[in-house]
């Protein structure tokens, strides 16, 4: 018995350590005006889109810039299932009758958005799979435009270019968290997995990894439409955040901000996925107020966009740098001491507070694959 | 008949355009295996200069225009790629795309999101007409200038000793280091000739659009990119065949495609182009010994 909830408690520790950090700072969020709760979850959307992205690109090694396909397909997917029947019969009269009379809550729409982008992700992966390295960033790439192609042209269902609008809004802070922990929870359950340990297998060794029996392209393919499942799912909440969604949302400025996140905190770790989305969308808060202010005495001259270059600066900088991340592809470090496994959560997440934040500046703990290795 | 050779014509030009946008990422891809998506900002650099240098006479413009770009080459390639370069393809890619968010941003705050708009020169927006063929002068502008291009880079690679250089680095670079080829010189080299690219294909994008916004050239860049994987990103001659293949088939499809699908030429197009690469991820043309560059 205590073995056991030893082993859960090991199990979840890294994930719940995470959430923890991650409701501390929506908590501190929701104490200011209202913009920032808005954008609070706004950045627990992100958090969606980059554990996501992070499930595939993190264990395969394997860049996708065309994640937000599938963001655009959940999307799309949950506000047509959002919008009352009576106001998709005048925006989209034309539309085949199955969409315009299907009709559900705001969690089965989400659910329903992530579901049918994981079954348009079983169909990229088939082929997707079987190839690796640069030709598959780029295949990912003509993906994107050509999904992003349809929403723009599909007219009698998307409406083109005008978008769907007047989604009843439902993605508020609790909702919004209790998506971020499912993900984590996902996440971190798949990379534990046989499947997860398997993909990682070939990450480090693709040759090795298929002579060990491992088919390569069916551990990406899980990988990809688990992935795919979380990214539609981040896009079905930011449909319902914003009560909105058009084709230019989800295409590369997105990609790239959801790339900096994962870059940045170090695509080989969730907690690095973690750490990177709440590190830029700070900053990009910051950077967004300092806009025609002062940032720490020195004033800043008021120009559009110049968040976006200090954001750019920053990624290239850590590129250069520091090209595995803030965390170095490494795992939150929890204490371990003996005899204290059993203690409620609460006490654990307590204590990690400070390790998230020391894990995250320095990035460097001594030990690696602990989690992994049990 | 008409129709064919009017058809024709814009395949022509569009494939051009395309080879010309495949040609300088292929330059640098050849050598460093870098997928250059800053190849946009060059252009998007190029068409701010001919927006800036209005007043001055257009050899002027022009040539400013070419320093800028090639300048502005050299510089990435020493501040951002220089550190990159051993990492892995998908870190260059990644950073390349960083560096091209990073000026179509910057370029933003300079310059404000707006469209700026410029002449480049009148010959620009008037057209012959055969019958009933329809010809714009710029697409006999745009075709000249690529195969001129195309024609004055294959001298330089096979002719003179700086090209042999390159192509002994663009297939094999270790061992062409360890022969006495200079690696930050033919590394730089290769970026100032895809600044020369991405001045000519700024003029020609500028003299058919007339206004440069801060993400100008970007979608040329993502057509050039598709049009040299689809050809095989690691051989230019590839990347040209590819250009014209890209264009032939979007003209095609332009043409062919009936009414109610038209305006999904371009999904159709890049779902091709993904189709491709998962069964022929090398390109159409593979490269041999000796035909790389």
């Amino acid at each position: 018995m205590n073995g056991l909830l030893r082993r859960a408690g090991g199990a979840l520790g890294v994930p719940s350590a995470l959430f923890a950090g991650i409701v501390v700072v929506a908590l501190l969020a929701t104490t200011g005006p209202a913009s920032l709760e808005r954008l609070a979850v706004g950045g627990l959307v992100n958090i969606v889109l980059v554990i996501g992205l992070y499930v595939f690109v993190g264990n395969s090694g394997v860049w996708s810039f065309g994640h937000m396909s599938f963001a655009l397909v959940g999307g799309y997917v949950a506000g047509l299932l959002a919008l009352p029947v009576r106001l998709k019969g005048q925006l989209l009269p034309d539309a085949p009758a199955l969409v315009r009379e299907l009709h559900a809550g705001p969690f089965v729409a989400v659910v329903v958005g992530g579901l049918v982008a994981a079954v348009v992700a079983v169909v990229v992966a088939v082929p997707l799979s079987r190839i690796g390295g640069l030709s598959a960033g780029l295949a990912t790439v003509s993906l994107l435009i050509a999904f992003s192609a349809v929403a723009a042209q599909w007219q009698s269902v998307t409406r083109g270019q005008k978008g769907l609008s007047s989604i009843p809004t439902s993605t508020t802070m609790p909702v919004a968290l209790g998506w971020v922990l499912v993900a984590l929870l996902l996440a971190w359950a798949y990379q534990r997995s046989s499947f997860g340990i398997r993909l990682r297998a070939s990450k480090s060794d693709e040759v090795a990894a298929a002579a060990s029996g491992i088919s390569v392209p069916v551990q990406r393919g899980v990988g990809f439409v688990l992935s795919a499942f979380l990214t539609g799912i981040g896009g079905a909440l930011f449909a319902l955040q914003l009560g909105s969604i058009n084709p230019d949302v989800f295409y590369l400025d997105y990609t790239f901000l959801i790339i900096t996140m994962l870059v940045l905190g170090g695509a080989g770790s969730l907690t690095g996925a973690v750490a990177g989305s709440v590190a830029v969308s700070a900053l990009a808060e910051v950077l967004r107020r300092a806009e025609g202010g002062s940032l720490l005495g020195l004033p800043v001259p008021a120009r559009p966009g110049l968040a976006d270059v200090v954001l750019g600066v920053v990624l290239v900088v850590m590129l250069l740098r520091r090209p595995s991340g803030l965390t170095g592809g490494r795992e939150l470090r929890l204490p371990r001491r003996r005899g204290e496994r059993h203690r409620p959560p609460a006490v654990t997440r307590d204590a990690s507070e400070p390790i998230a934040l020391a894990g995250a500046v320095a990035g460097a703990g001594p030990e690696t694959r602990r989690e992994d290795s049990r | 008949m008409t129709t064919l050779v009017q058809a024709l014509v814009n395949a022509l030009n569009l494939g051009g355009l395309y080879a010309l946008y495949a040609l300088g990422v292929a330059m640098v891809f050849g050598i460093l295996r870098l997928v250059n998506f800053a190849h946009s900002s060059l252009i998007m650099a190029g068409g701010y200069t001919l927006v800036f240098t209005a007043s001055l006479p257009l050899v002027v413009r022009l040539a400013l225009t070419v320093a800028v770009c090639v300048a502005l080459a050299m510089v990435l390639e020493l501040v951002a790629f220089r550190g990159v370069r051993s990492a892995a393809p998908e870190t260059m890619l990644v950073t390349s795309f960083a560096v091209s968010m990073l000026l179509s941003s910057l370029a933003e705050s300079l310059f404000g999101a707006l469209p700026r708009s410029t002449d480049v020169d009148p010959v620009f927006r008037e057209s012959w007409t055969f019958g009933q063929i329809y010809l714009p002068k710029i697409n006999a502008v745009t075709v000249v200038v690529v195969v001129v291009l195309i024609g004055g880079l294959g001298l330089f690679l096979t002719r003179t000793p700086a090209g042999l250089r390159m192509r002994a680095a663009a297939e094999d670079f270790a061992t062409a280091r360890l022969l006495g080829v200079a690696a930050n010189r033919v590394i730089s080299l290769a970026f100032a000739i895809s600044g020369v690219l991405a001045a000519a294909a700024a003029v020609l994008l500028l003299g058919a659009n007339g206004s440069v916004t801060p993400t100008f050239g970007f979608n040329a860049v993502l057509f050039g990119l598709i049009a040299a994987v689809v050809g095989g990103l690691s051989s230019l001659r590839g990347a040209v065949a590819g250009g014209f293949v890209l264009g032939a088939a979007s003209q095609l499809l332009q043409e062919a495609l009936p009414v109610g699908l038209a305006p999904f030429r371009d999904a159709l197009l890049f779902a091709a182009v993904f189709c491709l690469l998962v069964v022929r991820p090398q390109g159409l043309i593979r490269s041999g010994q000796g035909v790389r560059v």
